[in-house]
C-alpha cells in the first residue's frame, strides 16, 4: 500500500515539477500555437540555456538565477537571427513546412553534438547552495531545487503573459496570429512581429535552461526528454494559451510522477507521449481548445 | 415540374463556435443553371461553397446531388460524383506541368484511358495548349485562372462552383473568363458563380442570389433582384 | 510495364556487380561497412515515400525499423525462423503500426504527424525497455548461425538480403512515380486542398505511403539483431537513424528515387570513413550541417544541383 505522506509527497513535486515544465513550454506555446512554428528545437534550446548558465557560474560565479539575465538577450538576438534564416529559407517560400521541420531537427542535432564536442557526456550541475536545501511542510517536503524553477516558471509565464496582454506589440502579436492581413492593414509588419515573438520564445527558452540548470543535472541529450512533453503541454493547453499552458503543463508532471511511483521509472518518458498521441487521435484542438 | 434539381441544399446551417456563418439557406441549381452569388464579405458565400463541396461539415440541413445526399460525403467523392469548386486564389499543383496538372483528376476519376485526349481538348478549349508543358509559376495570373477552370471540369462534371475567379484580373481579362465560363456552360456545366465584381455577375448569371449575415434575402431574376431595396441596402450599407 | 522491368532488370544487375565487387575485395569489413550504406539506402528511399513524394515528415524512423528488429526477436524466441521471413513478419508489423499512427493523425495537419511519430518511437522504446521476453532494458544476444550455404559467411549473407531489399524498395519509389498513385502524391504534398477539390482521396493516399514506408523501415530492421550481435533499446531506438534517413534524401534530392540513394551512398560512405578516421561525433556534427545546410540553400537537393530533377512525363 502506498501510504498518504508518499503520495501527497508525490502529488506536490509533480505540481513543481509540471509547474516548471509550464516555462520550458511557454516559448512553444508562442511558437507553435500562435506563430505556427513547429521549433522541434526548442527543448535544445533550453539545454543550451542550461549550458550557458553552467559556463557562466563557472567563469564567474554567478548564481543560475543571475544568469539567466544574461543569458535571456543573448537568446534573444539568436532568436532573431534563427527566426531571419528560417523566414527567409521556408515561411517566404511559403511552400514547404517539410523543410522547416527538418531544419529545426537538424538544428536540435548539431546543438547536441557541440555540446558534446564542447562538454563531453558528463553531467554537469550548478553549485549554488540552495540546490539542496528543502523547506517542510508537515510531512510535505518541498525541495528548492523544485520549488525556485516552479516559482521562476510562474515568473516568466506571467511576464509573457503580461507583455501579450498589455503592451502594443504583444497585442499586435496576438492579432497576427489571428490574421496577417488585418495587421498589415494597421501599418504593422507582419513579418517583423512574428520574428519579435519568435525570438521571445528563445528567450523565455533560456530562462527556462538556467532553470533546468537548478532543478538537475544537465547532460546534452537531456533535451529529447522534453520535446514530448513541450508539445504535448502546448496541445493540450489549447495551442497559444498560456493559462491553459500551466494547467496542461501541472497535470502532466502530476501523472508522471505518480505513474514513477505506481508502475515504476521507466515507464514515466511514455506518459506525456502517450498522452499526446491521445489528445491527438481524440481531440486534436487540445483539452483547453478553443 | 416535379423534376428535382441537379443541387438542391434544404436548411443549410453552418456555425463557427458561436458565430452563425450560414443560417438555414435554401439553395438550388438545376442542370446547366448559371446563377450568380453575391454578398458582402463575410456573408456566408465561401462558407456555402464549403458546405456544398465538403471541405467543411454543415451543421443543420441537408445537400442533395442528382437525386444523393452528399452532404456527409469527402470532398473527393463529391468531386467523383460530378460536383467541383475553384478557389479563390489560383491552386495549380506547383511541381507539376499544366498537362500534368490536368491528368491529377482524370486519374482518379477513373478515366485514365482516355486522359490525353482529354486533357489536349481542355487545353485547347481554355486556350493553353501552347503552355501544356509550362511549370505552374511560369504563368500569368489570368492563364493560372483558366489552369484552375480547366482543371477543375476535365474530368466532365454536372456543377461547378466558382469561388471569386477574377480578383485581380484587367478588364479584358475579367471579360475572357466570364466567355470562357459562358462556353463551358454551353458545354452542360451548371457554374454558380462567386464575384464582387457586379459587372461580371450581371453578364453573366441567369439568376441571381444574394446572402446577408448568413441568411439568403434574395433569389431570383438578376434585374429584380438588384432592383431590391433590401439588397440595396445591404450594399450601401458595407 | 516493359519500362518498368527494364528498369527492374539493370538495378538487378547493378546490384549483382555491387555484390560481386564487393566478394572481390574479398575483406569482411567491406561487408560490414556495406550492410550499413544499403540499411541506409533502403531506410532514405523508405522515408522519401513519404517524406519526399507526400511531404510528410516521419521522425521515428528508428522506431519502425526498432520493431522490425524486435519482431525478429520475438518470433525468434518462438521458433527458429530464417532471417527472409523475419524480414517479413517485421514489415507487416512496422507497416500496420504505421498505418494505425496515419490513421490517427493524418486527418489532422502535417505537423502533428511529425509530433505523433517523434512520441511513437518513445512510447515503443519504453515498451520495449520493459518488456522483458524481448531482452527488456537488459539487452538481448543474437547468435549468427555459424554457417550458411553458398554465401559463405553470414555478413555476405546479410548484405544480400539487405541490396535485394534495396531494389525492391528502389523499383517500388520509381514505380510509384510514374504510375496515378505518384502523380497523387505530388498534388497532396503541393496542395493538399486542391488535391482534394481535385478528386485525389488524399486519406487513402497517405496511410498507403505511411504503410509502405513504414513497412519497408521494418524490413530493414529486421537483420539488425544479427548484424550487432546484441540488441538493446537504446541502440535500436538511437536517433541517428532518424537523422539521416531524413538527412540523406534531402541533400540527395526528395522527388526522385535517384536523390536518396544518392545521398545514402555518399553519405553513408563518408560515415564509414569519418567514423573510423575521425570521430563519430564529428561524423554526426557533419551530417547535421549538411542537413541544415541543404535545406536552406538546396531545396532540390543534389540531384537539383546537378540538374537532374527531371520534370514529370505527362505521355
Amino acid at each position: 500500500m502506498v501510504s498518504f505522506d508518499l503520495l501527497a509527497n508525490a502529488v506536490v513535486s509533480g505540481v513543481l515539477l509540471g509547474g516548471f515544465y509550464a516555462g520550458v513550454a511557454a516559448g512553444a506555446t508562442i511558437s507553435f500555437g500562435l506563430l505556427d512554428i513547429a521549433n522541434i528545437a526548442h527543448p535544445a534550446f533550453v539545454v543550451f540555456g542550461a549550458y550557458g548558465a553552467f559556463v557562466l557560474g563557472q567563469r564567474f560565479g554567478l548564481d543560475p538565477l543571475v544568469a539567466a539575465l544574461f543569458v535571456v538577450p543573448v537568446f534573444y538576438l539568436a532568436g532573431l537571427a534563427v527566426h531571419q534564416v528560417y523566414h527567409r529559407a521556408f515561411e517566404r517560400r511559403g511552400d514547404d513546412s517539410m523543410r522547416g521541420l527538418a531544419f529545426f531537427f537538424g538544428l536540435m542535432f548539431v546543438g547536441e553534438v557541440v555540446l558534446i564536442l564542447l562538454f563531453g557526456v558528463d553531467y554537469r550541475y550548478t553549485s549554488a547552495a540552495y540546490a539542496s536545501t528543502s523547506i517542510k511542510i508537515g510531512p510535505v517536503a518541498l525541495p528548492l531545487r523544485q520549488l525556485i524553477p516552479f516559482l521562476g516558471a510562474l515568473v516568466i509565464l506571467a511576464a509573457a503573459q503580461l507583455f501579450l496582454s498589455r503592451t502594443f506589440i504583444g497585442r499586435a502579436i496576438l492579432g497576427v496570429a489571428q490574421d496577417a492581413t488585418a495587421i498589415r492593414l494597421m501599418g504593422a509588419d507582419p513579418v517583423r512581429l512574428k520574428r519579435i515573438a519568435f525570438a521571445i520564445s528563445i528567450a523565455l527558452a533560456g530562462a527556462a535552461g538556467a532553470l533546468l540548470l537548478v532543478l538537475e543535472p544537465v547532460e546534452p541529450a537531456i533535451g529529447r526528454e522534453f520535446i514530448g512533453r513541450v508539445f504535448a503541454i502546448a496541445v493540450l493547453g489549447g495551442m497559444g494559451s498560456l493559462p491553459g499552458t500551466w494547467i496542461a503543463a501541472v497535470m502532466l508532471g502530476v501523472i508522471e510522477n505518480l505513474t514513477s511511483i505506481f508502475a515504476g521509472a521507466s515507464w514515466a518518458p511514455a506518459v506525456s507521449f502517450g498522452f499526446l498521441l491521445l489528445t491527438l487521435a481524440v481531440r486534436p484542438s487540445g483539452l483547453f481548445g478553443r | 415540374m416535379s423534376e428535382l434539381p441537379l443541387f438542391h441544399a434544404q436548411g443549410l446551417t453552418k456555425r463557427f463556435g458561436g458565430f452563425v456563418a450560414l443560417d438555414s439557406v435554401d439553395f438550388e441549381v438545376g442542370a446547366g443553371e448559371r446563377v450568380g452569388l453575391i454578398g458582402p464579405n463575410g456573408s456566408g458565400k465561401s462558407t456555402l461553397v464549403g458546405c456544398a463541396s465538403g471541405s467543411l461539415r454543415n451543421d443543420g440541413g441537408a445537400v442533395w446531388f442528382k437525386d444523393r445526399r452528399i452532404d456527409r460525403l469527402l470532398p473527393h467523392q463529391r468531386v467523383r460524383a460530378g460536383l467541383v469548386r475553384s478557389f479563390q486564389l489560383p491552386r495549380p499543383f506547383r511541381g507539376l506541368t499544366v498537362a500534368e496538372n490536368l491528368r491529377v483528376p482524370l486519374v482518379f476519376a477513373g478515366r485514365q484511358g482516355r486522359a490525353q485526349d482529354a486533357i489536349d481538348d481542355a487545353l485547347e478549349f481554355v486556350g493553353l495548349a501552347a503552355r501544356r508543358e509550362a511549370m505552374p509559376q511560369d504563368l500569368t495570373q489570368v492563364d493560372l485562372r483558366k489552369l484552375d477552370l480547366a482543371r477543375a471540369t476535365v474530368a466532365k462534371p454536372q456543377l461547378l462552383f466558382v469561388d471569386e475567379a477574377m480578383a485581380g484580373l484587367s478588364h479584358s481579362e475579367v471579360d475572357e473568363i466570364i466567355a470562357l465560363m459562358m462556353r463551358m456552360n454551353e458545354r452542360g456545366v451548371a457554374i454558380v458563380m462567386i464575384e464582387h465584381i457586379m459587372r461580371a455577375v450581371t453578364a453573366f448569371s441567369q439568376r441571381l442570389v444574394v446572402l446577408v449575415a448568413g441568411r439568403k434575402i434574395a433569389d431570383g431574376d438578376p434585374e429584380q433582384v438588384l432592383a431590391n431595396v433590401e439588397v440595396q441596402r445591404a450594399y450601401l450599407g458595407e | 510495364m516493359s519500362a518498368f522491368f527494364r528498369f527492374l532488370g539493370l538495378a538487378i544487375i547493378a546490384a549483382c556487380a555491387l555484390f560481386a565487387a564487393m566478394r572481390a575485395v574479398g575483406n569482411d569489413y567491406v561487408f560490414y561497412a556495406g550492410y550499413t550504406v544499403l540499411e541506409y539506402v533502403v531506410l532514405a528511399c523508405a522515408w522519401n515515400i513519404l517524406g519526399g513524394y507526400v511531404g510528410y515528415v516521419n521522425f521515428g524512423v528508428a522506431a519502425f525499423l526498432a520493431l522490425g528488429a524486435y519482431t525478429g526477436v520475438a518470433l525468434g524466441r518462438i521458433a527458429p525462423v530464417p532471417l527472409p521471413v523475419m524480414m517479413l513478419a517485421g514489415g507487416v508489423v512496422a507497416g500496420l503500426v504505421g498505418l494505425g499512427t496515419g490513421y490517427l493523425t493524418l486527418r489532422l495537419r502535417g505537423i502533428f504527424f511529425a509530433i505523433a511519430t517523434l512520441a511513437l518511437a518513445v512510447v515503443l522504446q519504453t515498451l520495449i525497455t520493459n518488456w522483458d521476453f524481448v531482452g527488456g532494458s537488459a539487452g538481448v544476444y543474437a547468435i549468427r548461425p555459424k554457417h550458411v550455404p553458398i554465401f559463405g559467411s553470414y555478413i555476405q549473407y546479410m548484405v544480400f538480403l539487405m541490396l535485394t531489399l534495396a531494389v525492391v524498395v528502389v523499383a517500388v519509389s520509381r514505380a510509384i512515380e510514374t504510375s496515378g498513385l505518384g502523380l497523387g502524391f505530388v498534388a497532396i504534398r503541393d496542395d493538399e486542398v486542391a488535391a482534394e477539390a481535385t478528386g485525389v482521396p488524399t486519406l487513402r493516399l497517405k496511410l498507403i505511403a505511411t504503410a509502405l514506408s513504414g513497412a519497408f523501415m521494418g524490413m530493414a530492421g529486421a537483420p539488425l539483431p544479427y548484424y550487432l550481435t546484441f540488441l538493446e533499446p537504446s541502440s535500436a531506438f538511437n536517433l541517428t537513424y532518424a537523422v539521416n534517413s531524413i538527412a540523406m534524401p534531402l541533400i540527395g534530392g526528395t522527388t526522385m528515387w535517384f536523390g536518396p540513394v544518392l545521398g545514402a551512398l555518399l553519405l553513408g560512405t563518408a560515415q564509414q570513413v569519418i567514423t573510423v578516421t575521425i570521430s563519430s561525433e564529428v561524423n554526426l556534427l557533419i551530417v547535421g550541417l549538411l542537413l541544415i545546410g541543404f535545406v536552406v540553400l538546396a531545396p532540390q537537393g543534389l540531384i537539383g544541383l546537378l540538374g537532374l530533377t527531371g520534370k514529370r512525363r505527362s505521355a
